[in-house]
């Protein structure tokens, strides 16, 4: 005799769903637990006390965007674990294959002078950029609301770090090929000096330093990252033209990861929709943000040759994506 | 039973039992010749031991298997180890500080 | 390949620390979250990864992984494995399952503290792929629970348990908040990635799979070693930072981390694995016992490694040894007892061979722990079974959330069983606060603001948070009526399992 046992279709927190549950529900949803109680997200003495809970209570429970049911939200892509390294695998597979391919063309050793100037200048100090994204990505997994967001900026946050990686890579690959020029010793002064990063730099520090969790997601996700990656695309398209087929190459590669992005951010905007006041609030931040951007693409738009109107295409990639927002009143 | 930090400071893999784990303790023996390599194991794992310092590289794992072993394939798995760890580009080496 | 080594351009990925020049400093890296300490930076860029790996190489190895680790068994095979599975097994599966799956995905945020706020640009890459690895353990242990769950409701809990204020899961929030989610970047990684991952995950993600592998769960035993690999990796964070904090005059401070998230950590690996070891796995299938395995990975190997770095043993460590004899027997005690505040099937596992055996692992077990399941069995035998459950509340811990009990068969009285046990306890702002042991106390003495507000189950009894009446205890702990656990083999256990006897129902 043992005790009975009774099974059930699927997870209770499931179950008024009409259809039945995706891998990417079963294993995504409900796994938050900061979100029971304003005062107290983490399970030690409440607000004000614990510096924590204040902190999650100013920044996730009084944040201006407000939904009462954030772990509704679903990524369009239904992107787990599993499938997210397959799919980069693959990618990362593929620009092993161009490095490879590009390295026997004797590619490097075929750059003009320019263009190595502008390599130097716009390309290879991208990864302070990139370090500024994974780490904004970071912020909005520990403070999300929900884990179906926790895990689309998880991915998120690889992937910044992909590209970081990939252009550590090219700026060693470019050290080698070109070793009296600067790449891989100057790349943070460009960052910290060059005129043309310094819009993309003021952006991401103040989107760092922006914690509430509304306003954080709004400026990385809907501004600072859909710019900075439109600028990368404008690079991508100048070094087409300056016979770096390579760097065309790869930034259309890192237009995928950051397309995706945009495909969930449009979506977790489209679900805080759903609550009254909220589209107010993100037009509001995009209006607050896009002044920031706009310096910031212009400034490095404008440093690109033969940009013939990088800028202008840039911003109005970003503009686009925010008419698709469906925010307009 | 032991006591506390007091193994006499033998360091290496802890290997998840199966070819991997084999070709490794064939590894390490031959990659720290002159020296006693230690085995325990256990129903679904194998400890691997040297005194000090266990290196594993990975070639020669590879020599084992007949094939090509990436720091991958270690990883995979190795779910532990004793000591502290420090990866080089052709291998791993295992070490007591 | 004409493709660079990974050494040949690594350092790069790692030199992406800047100045700030439109936010302060303070604003970017408040040191509530980054830096308590005031090391300098360049301090901190001397972290270098002991466990290097590149993006390139991590989605390939951990793809890999996955399609090993998901394609052990068929489905069909796996849900036929569980059916045939025996009681113990099952509640073994259950504890495991039901309170992991949420806890691993938020360590993923931990993680992310340390990709956000850390000063040490190599700990920033380290800690993105430790936030995609516990992505990884939650999802594919909330994957193997739910295969379950068309045969047995108990794994609900794997995805339910997250948002309840059931008593566990109280205690294991308590515990992973305070270590992983609560503190500085810093903090958190030395807490979380030397004390808790290098000290503990060991005892259960390898020592269980070796009994797992003995009961033929091969997928079981596949995942847990699986994901222990990723753990292995991500979980050297911690060192760097160990001797970092040492070089810079923060050895005390350093030294206090480990010592509290050790035990906190101890106290959730006690019960989970204590009872997980020694009781749920069936007798024939025991690799061995939890002293032994705690001596192997713990009081052996992770000991080691923190005399290496320079610190001391923590300053418990005499009673952390004995602890290891006593604490997960008690609390096995009050697990079976409370059955019905547990969502699982609880089972006792004290047959006569079974206790022989405790009795052979921990000397004179028969004498103390034995005392209190003879009560248990000698009710059993006279048929009156609502005297096996008690009929007050237990004192609940205001540091652990588990049960204050201390060693059995001695001392004072309470709901039939005899504990030694010393109520320690603390008298702070106008309250009391009962611990279960000398260190829990301890911790809560170091940090009171940190912990003074949080009311344990028995605090929300009293204080009226949970509902009176008979059900409002188990609807407030989001149990209902088919979810508070019941003997997971019908009380016909106290004569041995084979053949299976019935009791005073005879
Ligand atoms: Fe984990
Ligand atoms: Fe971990």
């Amino acid at each position: 005799m043992v005790a009975e046992v009774k099974g059930m279709k699927t997870w209770s927190g499931l179950a008024k769903n009409r259809r039945r549950p995706s891998e990417y529900e079963v294993v995504t949803t409900n796994l938050q637990t900061r979100t029971r109680h304003p005062d107290q997200a983490y399970e030690l003495s409440p607000a004000p006390l614990l510096e924590m809970n204040a902190f999650y209570k100013k920044n996730v429970s009084e944040s201006p965007l407000q939904h009462p049911d954030w772990e509704g939200f679903r990524d369009p892509d239904e992107m787990i674990y599993r499938v997210y390294t397959r799919i980069q695998d693959q990618q990362e597979q593929y620009v092993d294959g161009l490095l490879d391919e590009h390295d026997e063309l004797g590619h490097d050793a075929g750059l003009s002078a320019s263009w190595l100037e502008v390599l130097e200048r716009l390309y290879t100090p991208r990864r302070y950029l990139q370090m500024a994204l994974q780490m904004g990505a970071a912020y909005l997994v520990q403070i999300a609301p929900a884990s179906t967001i926790t895990a689309c900026a998880g991915f998120q946050d690889g992937d910044e770090f992909r590209w970081l990686s990939r252009i550590a890579y090219r700026t060693r690959e470019l050290q080698m090929a070109h070793p009296a020029r600067g790449f891989g010793e100057g790349e943070r002064a460009h960052w910290e000096e060059e005129p043309a990063w310094q819009g993309f730099r003021a952006l991401l520090e103040k989107t760092l330093a922006t914690y509430d969790w509304g306003e954080h997601f709004a400026a990385l996700n809907l501004v600072a990252k859909p710019a900075a990656d439109e600028a990368h695309r404008q690079l991508g398209r100048v070094a087409r033209r300056s016979d770096d087929g390579l760097l065309g190459l790869l930034a259309d590669n890192q237009m995928r990861d950051s397309e995706r992005s945009r495909r969930w951010s449009a979506a977790l905007v489209a679900f805080s929709l759903e609550s009254e006041g909220n589209a107010g609030v993100i037009r509001g931040w995009i209006e607050k943000w896009m002044p920031l951007a706009r310096e910031a693409v212009g400034a490095y738009c404008g440093a690109l040759p033969e940009q013939d109107d990088a800028a202008n295409a840039a911003i109005g990639a970003v503009e686009a994506f925010h008419r698709s927002l469906g925010l307009d009143a | 039973m032991t006591t506390e930090g007091d193994a006499g400071n033998l360091v290496g893999p802890v290997m998840r039992a199966g070819e991997i784990a084999d070709a490794v303790l064939e590894a390490i023996r031959e990659d720290n010749e002159g020296r006693e390599v230690v085995t325990e194991a256990h129903a679904s794992y194998i400890r691997i031991k040297v005194a000090d310092e266990c290196v594993l590289r990975y070639e020669t794992v590879g020599d084992m298997l007949g094939r090509t072993v990436t720091r991958g394939d270690i990883e995979s798995n190795m779910p532990s180890f004793a000591g502290f760890i420090r990866t080089e580009p052709d291998g791993i080496r295992f070490v007591a500080r | 390949m004409a493709l660079l080594e990974m050494h040949e351009w690594y350092d790069l990925t790692r030199a992406t620390n800047w100045t700030p020049a439109y936010v302060d400093e303070e604003a970017l890296f408040p040191p509530a979250l980054s830096d308590p300490f005031g090391i300098a930076v360049e301090q901190w860029e001397t972290f270098d990864e002991p466990y290097k790996v590149s993006y390139r190489d991590y989605v390939e190895t951990q793809r890999d992984k996955d399609i090993g680790a998901y394609s052990v068994k068929s489905a069909l095979a796996r849900a036929d494995f569980f059916k045939k599975a025996s009681p113990h097994w099952k509640a073994l599966l259950a504890l495991h399952f039901s309170p992991i799956g949420f806890a691993e995905f938020h360590s993923a945020s931990a993680f992310a503290r340390m990709t956000r706020f850390s000063r040490a640009p190599g700990m920033r890459n380290m800690a993105t792929f430790g936030t995609l690895d516990e992505m990884r353990h939650g999802q594919i242990q909330m994957y193997f629970a739910y295969e379950f769950i068309k045969h047995d409701r108990v794994f609900d809990w794997a995805h339910k348990s997250s948002k309840t204020e059931n008593w566990i899961i109280i205690s294991l929030r308590h515990a992973l908040d305070d270590i992983e989610h609560t503190r500085d970047a810093i903090s958190a990684a030395i807490m979380t990635n030397f004390a808790f991952e290098q000290g503990f995950t060991n005892l259960q993600f390898i020592g269980l799979s070796a009994d797992a592998a003995k009961a033929g769960d091969h997928t079981f035993a596949t995942m847990l070693q699986s994901i222990q690999t990723d753990e292995a990796r991500h979980a050297q964070i911690g060192t760097p930072l160990i001797s970092i904090m040492i070089e810079n005059g923060r050895k005390a401070e350093a030294q206090r981390l480990v010592d509290v998230g050790f035990w906190r950590i101890w106290k959730q690996f006690s019960a989970l694995s204590g009872i997980s070891m020694d009781y749920y796995t069936p007798l024939e299938f025991r690799e061995h016992s939890l002293k032994e395995f705690m001596h192997e990975w713990v009081v052996d190997q992770f000991a080691r490694n923190i005399k290496a770095l320079g610190l001391d043993l923590p300053w418990y460590w005499d009673y952390f040894l004995h602890d290891i004899e006593t604490f997960h027997h008690s609390q096995q005690i009050g697990v079976y007892i409370y059955r019905a505040t547990e969502w699982w099937r609880p089972i006792a596992c004290v047959s006569p061979a079974e206790r022989d055996w405790l009795e052979e692992k921990y000397p004179g077990w028969n004498d103390t722990y034995g005392k209190c399941w003879d009560v248990v069995i000698d009710n059993i035998r006279q048929g009156r079974f609502e005297r096996t459950v008690p009929e007050v509340p237990p004192l609940i811990c205001n540091m652990c959330g588990l049960e204050v009990t201390g060693v059995a068969g001695t001392g004072r009285q309470v709901n039939g069983r005899r504990w030694n046990a010393t109520d320690f306890h603390l008298d702070h702002e106008g309250r009391r606060y009962h611990f279960c042991s000398e260190p829990c106390k301890w911790v809560f003495e170091l940090e009171p603001a940190r912990y003074q507000g949080h009311r344990s189950i028995i605090d929300r009894v009293l204080d009226g948070t949970v509902p009176p009446g008979p059900d409002g205890f188990y609807e407030y702990m989001g149990q209902s009526f088919e979810e508070r656990g019941v003997c997971g083999y019908d009380y016909q256990w106290i004569d041995g399992y084979d053949p299976p006897r019935a009791a005073a129902a005879e």
